[in-house]
């Protein structure tokens, strides 16, 4: 951009420059020394975080007494009340009064309100839990009194490649739309979520509700907890089916409620995050009848492909302690027939089927093609087509309503499956 | 390391403080930039650090040769190290896309052969530092660079952090120069690369992410699902995101370069406020359709060689720039989409009769232009934004379907106007802010530009997503 030259002070010399950088730094760490902290909390394990946050954590230290930190929690609360932001965080703010001596979110003590480490059996999504473990719920979704917490079982050793879809739950007495919560990380966000609000957008008998988010997951709830957010996405509704899609993001060490850093992969960390997994499955199965999680896809570069099938194993082993949860392996679908990854495939199992990309250059998310290959199989799971008009002899029109959704049977991996299933 | 974050803002403060520092001596200085851009480089992945450095080498090395060589050996060296840059580009990008088109034209004739074949992981800004590469060498050739090339210097042109990602595609002929010269600190433009980057961000972080989280994104994800209100909204919405998305990359990225002490060359200029296709190519990207246009078109024969000729170069450029975007036939589609319009375009200026000379000059004649124009550019984005035919042609059919705009809330509407009017903005009140803000205490510009920042960072949503650009 040209501008005349000879206005004074348009160019600036390096003393101006860095005056000027001294003026930045010092009113940003001012107004927001608090998200900085925050900042340096959410960096990755690694040395840049072991300097980052003593420093960052100082200065907020040092310049909360002047009392300018809360500012961004006021501004928050304020865009809240105009419905500017949809953040969860400013809604909190603006539901709550303001004290300028209250910590800040940045300055609070790394547990979130709804903590996802383990806490004692004695917690109301633990007793859920355990209570579902040995006495299922009835499609009313009562709730039963606390038992014992079952022993935990070993993190399997192989994955099963070949899985099935459960038996769907049947839908609560009164209710006639299914409603469906697709929640995860950009494994469903990307492709997933897409394919099946596609498919389904025409289908009175389901709503399907987004409660996605791109760049989360279950390792790192100090940048987003899924325990405080999951409520919040989902509102008022009461989904009958949660399908999941998620861990894509926690291949990552990470430090637990007492400080203590868990390298990714070490036992503690593994014992730590089947803790988590646990405690978010428990409050999934609090609001929803059944959930299906489904298992990550295998990945193109090998050492992250490595660590999906670790996640996928530690995943299925809670999923498993679950009876209203199942884990799905969409290995053989999406990759090679042995579970390998592939980068194309035909579009379909028909023949003549066009050969198309089943995964995103990336070699981790999928394509609308390749999120197809599953919704293929799971849309006809929980909403299947309704039957045919019947010929002889004719099928009242409630009938016919009812075995719409509950009395098809669908062909899931080779086995003939019934999708209405009797209350267990 | 995104630009708005705030990983990148303190890489680019010590950057920024050392980069001076080491200003009286060029060579460190140089030297500092180069490690400095590969880092950042690294920082998303290492694995690809290798193919940085391999195809900036060896496309210096071979620049050199050019510039020793004399007679028909220098073509040869230019073939050689174009179709080795092209080579590269084409199998990171375009190799599945190849092989998937073949399988499936096979597929119309016998049924397709099994093929086990795992495309190779797209490195991140590739298309950007192979352009730069090629740019290297054909400024060589052509002789358009007056100085010795100096590897590192070339190493440097190609991988410099603020272009190396997402552009603005720099011109060797015009940085190699630049980096030549020693820095003056008595020189730099402060104001307006904080405007810049100020502007930059608050483009990026509050319009084109508000409008791709709570407008395109859900529409585009299932256009069946939204009436034709909502529908149209995210047209324009998507419109108004790309715009900001890229235009506030490289304003960022300009900003940086600037306060760095190095000048690159403006990639926007209002574009919607274009009335003519040639027009809005001369005002969007314009780094790249101007590499276009000196790399391909004109080597094409441009429009030395008859009208029609001229026409067949103007069809093949486009349709390979849409193909430069990603492999991908909505791509294609878009590229030949403009293609058709230039083309159009140009057979109507031929149209030399008073009246429509008269039609022309007049001010309604320039409105109704500009906004046909930004209605097919919007046709252009629906393909360009669409996963597939498939999903763009159901965003065209939605449009015409009842029901109220559901999705136009108080903040997707506010951003959505300053998205697509802020362009008729005078650029006057941007100068006349440069010169109030020169009149302050350095230490008060800066004070300034924290208040900015912090501003912006409450306003916008949580998280930021990619910049759109960075996938190609």
């Amino acid at each position: 951009m040209e501008f005349p030259r000879h206005i004074k002070g348009l160019v600036a010399t390096r003393r101006e420059v860095m005056a000027g950088l001294i003026g930045f730094l010092v009113v940003i760490m001012l107004l927001d020394s608090g998200g900085l902290a925050q900042w340096a909390r959410r960096l990755e394990i690694g040395p840049l975080r072991r300097v980052a946050v003593p420093v960052t954590t100082k200065i907020n230290q040092t310049l909360r007494p002047l009392g300018i930190d809360p500012l961004r929690h006021v501004l928050l609360a304020d865009l809240a009340r105009l419905h500017w932001t949809r953040d969860r965080a400013a809604q909190l703010a603006a539901s709550q009064p303001i004290s300028p001596a209250a910590p800040t979110a940045a300055c609070a003590p790394v547990i979130p309100a709804q903590s996802m480490e383990p806490t004692p059996p004695t917690t109301p999504l633990m007793i859920a839990a355990a209570h579902r473990s040995i006495a299922p719920i009835t499609p009313g979704n009562a709730k039963a009194p606390p038992t014992a917490t079952p022993p935990l079982s070993p993190i399997l050793r192989n994955l099963p490649l070949h899985t099935s879809l459960p038996p769907l739950a049947p839908l609560p007495p009164g209710v006639h739309r299914r409603t469906i919560a697709l929640v995860g990380d950009s494994m469903m966000a990307v492709g997933l979520s897409d394919m099946v609000l596609r498919q389904t957008a025409n289908n009175p008998a389901v709503r399907v509700i987004r409660a996605f988010r791109s760049g989360t997951g279950l390792a790192r709830p100090d940048v987003f907890n899924w325990m405080t957010e999951y409520p919040a996405m989902i509102g008022k509704h009461h989904p009958n089916l949660i399908i999941v899609a998620i861990g894509a993001n926690d291949a990552q060490g990470y430090v637990d409620h007492t400080g203590k850093i868990l390298p990714y992969g070490t036992p503690a960390w593994i014992a730590s995050y089947r803790a988590r997994l646990t405690k978010f499955l428990a409050m999934l199965q609090a609001s929803s009848q059944q959930v299906l999680w489904i298992g990550l896809p295998p990945m193109q570069q090998p050492g992250y492909a490595a660590r999906m099938r670790e996640l996928n194993r530690i995943t299925a082993t809670v999923v498993a302690a679950d009876p209203h949860a199942a884990w799905w392996n969409p290995a053989p679908l999406i990759g090679t027939q042995a579970g390998q990854f592939r980068a194309l495939g035909p579009a379909s199992d028909d023949k003549g089927a066009p050969i198309v990309h089943l995964r995103q250059p990336d070699g981790i998310h999928l394509t609308d093609d390749g999120a197809g290959l599953l919704t293929a199989q799971i849309i006809p799971w929980f909403a299947p087509l309704p039957l045919p008009p019947p010929r002889e002899p004719a099928v009242p029109a409630g009938l016919l309503a009812q075995r719409g959704t509950q009395g098809s049977s669908i062909r899931i991996g080779g086995n003939a499956v019934p999708s209405a299933q009797v209350p267990k | 390391m995104l630009f708005p974050t705030v990983s990148y803002g303190i890489f680019f403060v010590v950057v920024l403080v050392i980069a001076w520092a080491l200003a009286h001596r060029p060579e460190w200085h140089k030297n500092f930039l180069l490690i400095a851009s590969y880092c950042f480089y690294g920082f998303w992945n290492w694995t690809y650090v290798p193919l940085l450095f391999a195809v900036s080498l060896g496309s210096a090395l071979i620049a050199r040769q050019i510039q020793n060589a004399t007679g028909p050996a220098r073509k040869r060296w230019l073939i050689l190290g174009v179709t080795l840059n092209l080579s590269t580009l084409a199998y990171y990008k375009y190799t599945s896309f190849a092989l998937l088109s073949l399988l499936n034209l096979w597929s119309l004739i016998a049924p397709p052969p099994m093929v086990s074949f795992d495309s190779p992981l797209l490195p991140l800004g590739i298309s950007f530092f192979v352009f730069h590469a090629i740019s290297l060498l054909a400024d060589t050739y052509r002789q358009k660079l007056r100085i010795k090339i100096n590897l590192r210097d070339a190493l440097l042109y190609i991988a410099f952090f603020p272009q190396l990602i997402a552009g603005p595609i720099l011109r060797a002929s015009s940085f190699l120069p630049q980096l030549a010269l020693p820095r003056d600190p008595r020189i730099i433009r402060a104001n307006t690369a904080c405007l810049l980057i100020i502007s930059g961000l608050f483009k990026k972080i509050i319009i084109a992410n508000i409008l791709a989280t709570r407008l395109v994104e859900p529409v585009f994800a299932a256009p069946s699902r939204f009436s034709g209100a909502d529908t149209l909204l995210a047209v324009y919405g998507y419109a108004a995101q790309i715009y900001c998305d890229f235009s506030g990359y490289t304003d960022i990225a300009i900003g940086c370069a600037l306060l760095l002490g190095y000048r690159f060359p403006r990639n926007f200029n209002a574009p919607y406020t274009a009335v003519s296709p040639q027009d809005f190519w001369h005002r969007w990207n314009i780094s790249l359709s101007t590499w276009l246009r000196d790399y391909l078109y004109i080597p094409l024969g441009g429009s030395r060689a008859g009208e029609a000729s001229t026409l067949r170069n103007l069809m093949i450029t486009m349709v390979l720039g849409g193909l430069w975007h990603g492999a991908n036939w909505t791509f294609v589609f878009w590229g030949a989409l403009w293609g058709t319009l230039l083309v159009i375009h140009r057979l109507w200026l031929r149209l030399q009769s008073a009246p429509i000379i008269a039609l022309r000059a007049s001010l309604a004649w320039r409105w109704m232009s500009r906004i046909m124009l930004f209605q097919a550019v919007c046709l252009g984005w629906i393909f360009f934004r669409a996963p597939s035919f498939h999903i763009g042609l159901e965003i065209l059919h939605r449009l015409t379907a009842p029901g109220p705009a559901s999705l136009a809330t108080m903040p997707v509407v506010v951003v959505l106007i300053l998205g697509l009017f802020g362009q008729y903005l005078p650029r006057r009140w941007r100068f006349g802010l440069e010169i109030e803000m020169a009149r302050w205490p350095a230490a008060l510009r800066g004070a300034g530009l924290a208040g900015a920042l912090f501003i912006i960072s409450v306003l916008g949503p949580t998280g930021v997503a990619p910049f759109i650009y960075f996938q190609f």
